[in-house]
């Protein structure tokens, strides 16, 4: 699938609550997952038909944590446009929620590494920059949780998250050290070059993979507005 | 057995609010081993050096390469003092420069002339231009993964790039002469240069050798092609031969330029290169504030004249031989499938199958608490200020991390 540039910030941020509510129902069981589609005319739906919004109004809503979805669609099928803004409200409280725990963590990290593959998929650049690569599988985990967040691609498959236990061999393993250093890391407050000198997380496996990789979530989440 | 690293932190913290990510480069401690090596050293002699919080080390990155003949020589710091008391930089250079540049042409078979600058850098994309200047063609080869420096056309980072910088280099798969033919078919008479290092270094994998044959056809092409041969001797040079790693792999480049061990850890490069290139050498603008620094030049001297005199490419190859055939033997008693890569001087370790690096960054985490600098990720240096007893030392404490590494499996 093509995604224009100039769609690729809103739809990286719709993959993001996608993954999101993807962690949420594999968590706590519950609620609904908000599959994305690209619409024309510059409109994304998530979660099925309903709700539906600009794009730009969906980086408001992911900024800010509100924004107008379109109306007609949404009256149209209001049962299903319901379920999908309980699952925003929900991702909403968990994104913005004070307290440092497991699953908040678990579904931010999630959220972000999706935006950060919708970038590997879709951006010139981060493209070319995995060009030569074969194949990967970096697992993102925080030591003294059971957290583990795969971001894996192969040559012919794009790039993609999961989460949970997985019977392969990591190509690289990224090991925050808690649970305050991987929320600081998905704000955007986590220094790449000091953090692991420090202690604040423990790299190993295929570093150049893992840096370019690093380097392609710094675009993202530079790009993509975030409510955290 | 953990490392004190109490100072080493508290600087790299002082450092991460005043310099950007506090150290950077190939130094960075996530390119080694964060939490394992040191961040900052406190002084270094011969073979070992001291970091911050007092650990000592046995040093088998001689400050990546930079150091030959051991940190500290105190025939190149003589040298260097007795220049210092007369100055470094001035607005005239030194006559030391005439004294190298002469030492220079008559230690390396095919030079007739040279230039100096401060890294390695600096004259590999002054070397391309030369030839560039030599041809009037603007392509440059080289091989895939191979580090020439820090310039936009050939750096590993991502950073700060723009389409065209890259839009003149052409890449072929090391020891592949299939793909290097087809470059020099499909883009004739516009290549200027071929630039190469003398055998394959690049940093996370094995280190490979030139194929029998690789010299002979890549010499004989570029020169029936009209092409520009530059050899990369930034790395390499002064550990293979003491006049320069292509009488080691027997052939002749037009350009050669080297660095690191030329000062034994004073920061001097120089570009040396034939008759023929000499017009178009100076059509090229070349300088740089302190890049005339007789200090460095005095150093890089003296480091010329010892290595001639001692033979120490010869000698670092002996005790690299040493050392490889010590650690393969350790490896195969404890039936680890485990290699040595590259020239014996300048070896890189390699257990099979680890092509995610896992297994060789936890045995050199191993081999770290044990006071063994063995980097993971980049070929290792033998220094001439080993001793075999040095060097017994090393072996014995890497068996002891190989032992733990083969009982963690």
């Amino acid at each position: 699938m093509d995604v224009t540039k100039d769609r690729l910030v809103p739809y990286a941020a719709a993959l993001s609550l996608e993954a999101a509510s993807l962690e949420i129902v594999n968590l706590f069981h519950i609620g609904k997952i908000l599959d994305v589609t690209l619409l024309d005319n510059y409109y994304i739906q998530l979660g099925g038909k309903g709700l539906c919004f600009k794009d730009t109004n969906l980086l408001q809503a992911v900024s800010t944590g509100f924004a107008v979805p379109r109306l007609i669609p949404l009256f149209g099928n209001f049962n299903n446009a319901f379920t999908s803004i309980l699952m925003l409200l929900k991702i909403k409280k968990i994104l913005s929620a004070k307290l440092l725990k497991t699953q908040c963590i678990s579904v931010a990290l999630r959220a972000g590494l999706a935006g950060t593959a919708a970038f590997a998929n879709h951006d010139v650049r981060c493209r070319e920059l995995l060009s030569n690569e074969k194949e990967g599988r970096i697992l993102f985990q925080v030591y003294g949780t059971d957290i583990a967040i795969w971001f894996s691609f192969s040559k012919n498959e794009l790039c993609r998250v999961d989460s949970g236990v997985i019977d392969v061999q990591p190509t690289a393993v990224f090991t925050f050290l808690n649970l305050k250093v991987a929320r600081n890391a998905i704000s955007g407050w986590f220094d790449h070059l000091g953090g692991p000198a420090l202690g604040e997380a423990k790299i190993s496996g295929n570093l150049p993979l893992l840096d370019k990789i690093g380097y392609i979530s710094r675009i993202a989440q530079k790009a993509i507005p975030s409510i955290i | 057995m953990s490392i004190k690293r109490e100072t080493s932190d508290s600087l790299f913290s002082r450092a991460l609010k005043v310099i950007p990510g506090g150290i950077y480069g190939h130094v960075a401690p996530i390119a080694g081993l964060p939490r394992h090596f040191p961040h900052y050293t406190k002084s270094a002699l011969g073979c070992r050096f001291e970091d911050v919080d007092g650990n000592e080390w046995l040093d088998f990155m001689c400050g990546f390469g930079a150091i030959l003949h051991g940190y500290s020589n105190s025939e190149i710091e003589e040298s260097a003092n007795e220049q210092r008391s007369k100055g470094a930089v001035f607005n005239q250079p030194s006559p030391i420069m005439v004294e190298l540049a002469e030492l220079l042409t008559t230690n390396i078979n095919f030079a007739d002339w040279s230039v100096f600058a401060k890294n390695g850098s600096d004259l590999t994309t002054w070397a391309i231009r030369v030839a560039r200047e030599e041809t009037g063609r603007p392509y440059v080869v080289k091989a895939k993964g191979a580090y020439h420096g820090v310039d936009a056309w050939c750096d590993p980072g991502f950073g700060g790039r723009v389409e065209n910088d890259r839009s003149h280099v052409l890449e072929f798969s090391w020891n592949n002469l299939d793909e290097f033919g087809s470059l020099l078919e499909n883009y004739r008479n516009q290549i200027s240069s071929v630039i190469l290092t003398p055998y394959h270094h690049a940093a996370f994998g094995p280190s490979h050798l030139p194929a029998p044959n690789f010299w002979l056809v890549v010499e004989e092409e570029c020169q029936k092609n009209g092409i520009i041969l530059i050899l990369d001797d930034v790395r390499a040079g002064g550990r293979l031969d003491d006049g320069g790693s292509h009488r080691y792999f027997d052939f002749t480049p037009d350009l050669s330029v080297y660095s690191k061990a030329l000062g034994n850890g004073f920061s001097i490069s120089a570009c040396v290169g034939k008759e023929f290139l000499k017009a178009a050498s100076k059509e090229v603008f070349l300088t740089g504030s302190c890049w005339n620094d007789a200090v460095a030049m005095a150093a890089a001297k003296k480091s010329l004249q010892i290595s001639q005199r001692d033979q120490v490419a010869q000698s670092v190859l002996q005790k690299g031989d040493y050392f490889c055939a010590g650690l393969l033997a350790c490896a195969k008693d404890l039936d680890l499938p485990f290699s040595m890569t590259g020239p014996s001087s300048m070896p890189y370790p390699w257990f099979e199958g680890d092509d995610n690096l896992f297994r060789i960054q936890k045995f050199c985490e191993l081999a770290a608490g044990k006071g063994l600098y063995f980097h993971p990720h980049h070929n290792w240096f033998i220094s001439n200020a080993m001793e075999y007893t040095d060097l017994d030392l090393a072996l014995e404490l890497a068996g002891q991390a190989m032992t733990e590494l083969k009982n963690l499996n």
